[in-house]
């Protein structure tokens, strides 16, 4: 008794543990939830708080900005993150049935308890979830908030006047002397302390980033040799000249760069510098980068001192003066932005930061002046050159004298953001232009196919050249697309759009243009089109396949692997088709309703189309003819030569094609020469004259059958008497031939040897006969006295001449 | 071969890229739900039987019985006697 007992209590325990663990779980998420969201809330304030301090601060208000996105991002997600949990309490709260109402009998305790349980924990959800909603409100309003801050910023940056003799007078001068002394000293304490005290530092730093950057130019060297300048010959396609633009231009900056950064992670973790050191020594390492890359980029598009190579069809000394003009700008804006840093990091003084910017702002515009006014196409005609077109220069000269204005009037702010927009826009702009001079390079008829991918292409998938030439065309409008795609959000980016604003744009450019009550989605469109060249592709290789693996293998004639293969292709083709309309999201249900309107009209118009369709279908099937047989059909002999969907091509033998359509062949008699066997019969008619001897004649024919080498003896050749003609005894020898193509030239022969047999055995083979009886007249009175008005002697004599074409009947023919 | 391998390739990951929620109301009234997206409160109107696609980039939803609902962009919802199962 006392075990059970025990056990009872042990047991009893067990479950009240149990449960209280469950509740407390339950309340450990509660808490969870509510910990959460009341972490999300802490940051918010956190980040709304900071926006209020950093009014003033583009850099810091840019990344608050990231922090509300992904806060906002963490809110769907911790939203997102309750539903399992919800759809199992309304799961449960649905199993559970609904309370009972007044008068109905009561339900457990343990119901009650737990209903009301769920039903807390339903509504404690929903408290979270409608929280984030408002949460993520707030963030909006932040987001907007920042946005507002930021733009008043860049006005006052731009709107902000300095006036030039607050500039430029001598105290501007000494601060600037000052701000050098003072660097000069931070660094010359900086080399100092190293020097004392971290040497072997210093040397592990030099030492190893040395060996880095050599030991990554070589590997460039090595890996990219055959890319570089001087290995191509002279005159190159636009192919080569792009490629190799692109490998001296951004593998040699990828290298340097890395080399850099090496350097400068080195610099960290041997604490070589630090503080305001490391960050001047930082900004110097971005602007050499800069710069290096810059100076690449413009030398490989103008190539001075290579004309084949150059990517814009420039004189050599327009190439050579855009070079110096356009690197001298890159460098007066690296330098700029070197001193900008500079600045900040010292927290230089007003007037020397904007006496800096101004000067910059002024000499970059005349630059540009410089630049707009090179007149850098060669005209060959006239042998001088011509300048920019109207529609570059023009703008150009503006701007950049807008710029100078702007910089000597004292509006700096504005004068540099021109600026920079000027040169980043342009060069965006005119890698946008080298794209598209690109894709036109593709589209050029040849020019794919000379290249190396079109010539692996043509061997893949044996590709004729005007297909080649095709598919050249539809590249170089993927190209114009991509140029697009990068150079339009890039300049949006420059001009102060940000990436969620262009990205969603971009999106719902392409998912949905609403028309009405239609939605285009390009993608979906495109994805169709995609898919259905896939499914044509996978056709061609699935025929090829078929043809040679399976057809091949098994002995089927050429006919019926001809019929399987079209077959295959129009299924497949058929199935690409609907995939890919279906996949553009295209509702075939709305054509339905057009096409069972027009169906009267384009039935009865296309009922000889489809006729021939279908004729065309059980040609195949049906086989009558295949390709290779040699037809008779009403008017038109001749060799099948193709059987497709609607007509079927027939070779006469003077090589004139003539395009038969289907439906004539089915419904009207055609005779097939080779339909079972190529047997042939060839037939030879000759009479011999009267008088010969039959027997004889017969004997020669079958003796001249039989021993020519292409007269079957099955079945036996044949020599028939036909009849008496009108001239003639009529002969005909009948004989059957392998190769019913021989039979004009077994005839030719037969005949050759009949002639020459009879010749030698005097057999005649006659003219057509006639018989001439003339009827003297007598002397007798000439008066007849029945008819006395005639004259008997003037009669005509009794000649009876035959009929046209016919023979006298009757009378041998008498020969000497 | 590979033309085609690279073709589906770039066909799966267009397809992925162009996604949004699906919402269907299979209830025979008409329900206008209050919808949160990106911080912007607005209401989506889906009639009897119909099926809108919203919800590109997350959003917060009330259904018509109460509930609230987070969606990130990639649900199947449909909407029964007011209430929503997602699928």
């Amino acid at each position: 008794m006392t075990g059970y007992l025990r056990f009872f209590i042990l047991l009893a325990g067990i479950l009240l543990a149990g449960n209280a663990f469950a509740q407390s779980g339950q309340g450990a998420s509660k808490i969870q939830g509510a910990s959460k969201i009341e972490a999300l809330d802490h940051q918010l304030a956190g980040i709304e708080r900071k926006i209020a301090e950093n009014a003033t601060n583009d850099e810091q208000l840019v990344s608050l900005r990231l922090e509300l996105e992904q806060l906002s991002k963490s809110l769907i997600d911790f939203g997102v993150s309750f539903r399992p949990e919800l759809i199992s309490v309304n799961g449960r709260l649905a199993e559970l049935g609904s309370a009972p109402k007044d008068g109905d009998p009561a339900e457990p305790e343990v119901m009650t308890q737990e209903r009301n349980d769920l039903l807390a924990r339903k509504v404690a959800i929903n408290g979270f979830l409608s929280n984030a909603e408002s949460m993520s409100i707030r963030i909006n309003d932040a987001m907007n908030r920042i946005g507002d801050l930021r733009r008043d910023l860049f006005a006052n940056t731009l709107l902000r006047r300095t006036d030039s003799t607050g500039v430029f007078n001598p105290d501007t001068l000494s601060s600037f002397q000052l701000g050098m002394a003072e660097l000069e000293r931070l660094f010359a304490s900086r080399i100092q302390f190293i020097w004392n005290f971290r040497k072997s530092s210093l040397f592990a730093a030099i030492g190893l980033s040395l060996l880095f950057s050599f030991a990554s130019w070589f590997a460039f060297r090595r890996a990219f040799a055959p890319m570089l300048f001087h290995r191509i010959g002279h005159e190159a396609s636009y192919f080569n000249r792009i490629s190799i633009a692109f490998f001296s231009t951004f593998v040699p900056a990828l290298t340097v760069t890395a080399a850099l950064g090496v350097t400068y992670a080195l610099t960290i973790y041997f604490g070589i510098f630090a503080g305001q050191s490391l960050e001047i020594f930082r900004s110097l390492l971005i602007a050499i980068a800069g710069f290096f890359f810059i100076q690449r980029l413009v030398i490989a598009v103008v190539v001075p001192r290579r004309p084949g190579l150059r990517l814009a069809p420039f004189s050599n000394s327009a190439s050579w003066r855009l070079a110096a003009l356009a690197i001298a700008m890159a460098a007066i804006h690296i330098v700029d932005f070197f001193f900008d840093r500079l600045n900040q990091t010292l927290s230089a003084p007003l007037p020397v930061t904007v006496a800096e910017s101004m000067i910059a702002a002024i000499l970059i515009g005349m630059l540009i002046v410089l630049i707009a006014l090179v007149k850098p196409f060669p005209d060959k005609q006239t042998g001088r050159s011509r300048a920019w077109p109207i529609a570059i220069r023009v703008p150009m000269l503006l701007l950049a004298g807008f710029v100078i204005l702007a910089a000597a009037l004292g509006y700096v702010g504005l004068a540099r953001f021109m600026a920079a927009q000027i040169v980043i826009t342009g060069a965006i702009l005119a890698t946008m232009l080298i794209g598209i001079q690109t894709g036109r390079a593709v589209s050029e008829d040849g020019a794919l196919a000379g290249s190396s991918v079109g010539v692996r292409l043509a061997s893949r998938f044996s590709f004729s050249e005007t297909a080649l030439d095709q598919i050249g065309v539809v590249l170089a409008l993927c190209i114009y697309l991509l140029v697009l795609l990068i150079g339009a959000p890039l300049i949006a980016l420059q001009w102060g759009f940000n990436w969620i604003d262009i990205t969603s744009t971009m999106y719902r450019l392409f998912t949905s243009i609403t028309i009405g009550s239609f939605s285009i989605s390009l993608f979906s469109i495109l994805l169709g089109v995609l898919l259905f060249f896939v499914g044509f592709l996978a056709t061609r290789q699935l025929q090829h396949w078929l043809d040679r693996n399976v057809m091949a293998k098994s002995r089927i004639d050429s006919g019926v692997r001809n019929s399987i293969r079209t077959v295959t292709g129009y299924a497949g083709i058929a199935v690409a088709a609907l995939v890919g309309v279906s996949v553009a999201g295209f509702d075939l249900s709305n054509l339905a309703i057009v096409a069972g309107a027009l169906s009267l009209g384009i039935g009865f118009g296309l009922q000889n189309i489809v006729n021939n369709f279908v004729s065309g279908l059980i040609l195949l099937v049906e086989r009558p003819f295949k390709v290779g047989d040699w037809v008779v059909t009403g008017s038109t002999t001749g060799m099948v030569r193709r059987i497709s969907v609607r007509a079927t091509e027939i070779e006469t033998f003077q090589k004139q094609t003539v395009i038969l359509p289907n439906s004539e062949l089915i419904n009207n008699s055609v005779g097939n020469w080779t339909h079972r066997n190529h047997l042939g019969r060839v037939d030879i008619a000759v009479g011999v004259a009267y008088g010969s001897d039959p027997r004889f004649v017969h004997g020669l024919l079958m003796e001249i059958a039989e021993s020519d080498r292409s007269v079957l003896k099955v079945p036996a050749p044949m020599a028939v008497f036909v009849g008496f003609g009108d001239s003639s005894l009529d002969f005909e020898l009948r004989v059957h031939i392998q190769d019913v193509f021989e039979g004009l030239v077994v005839s030719t022969r037969l005949r050759f040897a009949i002639f020459e047999a009879f010749k030698e055995n005097g057999i005649e083979i006659p003219f057509p006969q006639r018989d001439i009886n003339i009827k003297t007249p007598q002397t007798a009175p000439t008066q007849d006295p029945s008819h006395p008005e005639k004259d008997v002697a003037r009669e005509p004599a009794n000649v009876r001449v035959p009929p046209e074409g016919g023979l006298l009947e009757g009378n041998d023919g008498q020969d000497d | 071969m590979k033309a085609i391998l690279l073709a589906g390739v770039i066909a799966a990951g267009m397809a992925g890229v162009a996604q949004s929620a699906s919402i269907t109301n299979k209830d025979a009234q008409a329900y206008s739900l209050l919808m949160t997206e990106s911080g912007v409160r607005s209401e989506l109107a889906i009639g009897a039987g119909a099926s809108v696609s919203a919800c590109n980039a997350g959003c917060f939803i009330t259904m018509p019985n109460g509930d609230h609902e987070a969606l990130s962009g990639t649900e199947t919802i449909e909407i029964v006697n007011g209430k929503a199962t997602f699928k």
